[in-house]
């Protein structure tokens, strides 16, 4: 394969690589040069970052139902019990 | 401790994602039981709320694994072992990526978006997950990765592919692609 002929099929793998691993300098200007070109490939990477933020997402903001929907106390004693009968 | 310092939060994210007070309750305290049982293992890597937090995802996924009740990734896909179906002989795109309505810089922010996430990530091959979970989610390293699940740099990377190809698939299948070959960009 040639790498500056790369198609989309690789330029997803490559996509995905450097999300992972750092590419050799001439994968990564053909990559480059394929997402100047591929509006689908440049959307394909875009994705795989929402997915990747996605992923990292830890705090929901509450909606109005569940903002009073907390742990009752009932409920975090009963967890801290079975807590202390871990060795 | 924890129970007080996170349970909150935690309990927040798990009733987002599976509805369910009970549920999501239960999630919490297996979380918490889990976090105990493994505190050895916390590196310090990250934050200890980053750490509860990458527990209760893997609770939550395995709780979607279980209770199957929506559309199954598996059934849109025909054969999520096989990507290549994903492009033509010639290399392009079989089907093409198409536009999503999130935003992308608030894709945290979109519940619905972040729904369909966890059942789609539940419906791929478990390997395959199990590689994206340990990558995006629990933030190791390829190296990290290829230790645990026994594979090469190569195979590490193959898995991660297959599983991000599943997912935005599943993801577009289920609703947020909007195909709008007009306004592409």
């Amino acid at each position: 394969m040639k790498h500056w002929m790369f198609r989309c099929n690789d330029v997803s793998q490559k996509v995905s690589q450097s999300l992972d691993a750092s590419l050799p300098f001439h994968h990564r200007m053909a990559v480059r040069m394929h997402l100047l070109m591929c509006r689908y490939c440049a959307r394909f990477r875009q994705q795989l970052i929402m997915l990747r933020k996605a992923s990292r997402h830890t705090d929901d903001e509450p909606s109005m139902d569940e903002t009073t929907a907390t742990l009752s106390n009932e409920t975090k004693e009963r967890i801290k019990k079975a807590l202390r009968v871990i060795p | 401790m924890w129970v007080d310092q996170y349970g909150d939060s935690l309990f927040h994210f798990a009733l987002a994602r599976v509805k369910k007070k009970e549920i999501a309750e239960d999630l919490v305290q297996e979380t918490f039981l889990a976090a105990v049982k493994a505190q050895d293992r916390f590196r310090g890597h990250s934050s200890e709320k980053t750490w509860l937090f990458g527990i209760l995802k893997h609770k939550v996924i395995d709780h979607y694994r279980k209770n199957k009740s929506t559309v199954h990734a598996r059934d849109l896909l025909h054969d999520p072992d096989n990507v290549d179906a994903f492009f033509n002989a010639k290399g392009g795109w079989q089907s093409r990526p198409a536009h999503w309505q999130t935003n992308p810089g608030k894709v945290q922010e979109n519940k619905e978006f972040l729904d369909h996430f966890y059942r789609c990530l539940s419906d791929v091959p478990q390997r395959s997950a199990d590689a994206f979970v340990y990558r995006e989610i629990d933030g190791l390293s390829t190296e990290e990765i290829c230790t645990r699940l026994d594979i090469t740099a190569n195979n590490c990377w193959v898995l991660l592919y297959r599983a991000r190809m599943l997912l935005r698939k599943c993801l577009e299948l289920i609703g947020l692609g909007r195909q709008q070959e007009g306004n592409l960009r």
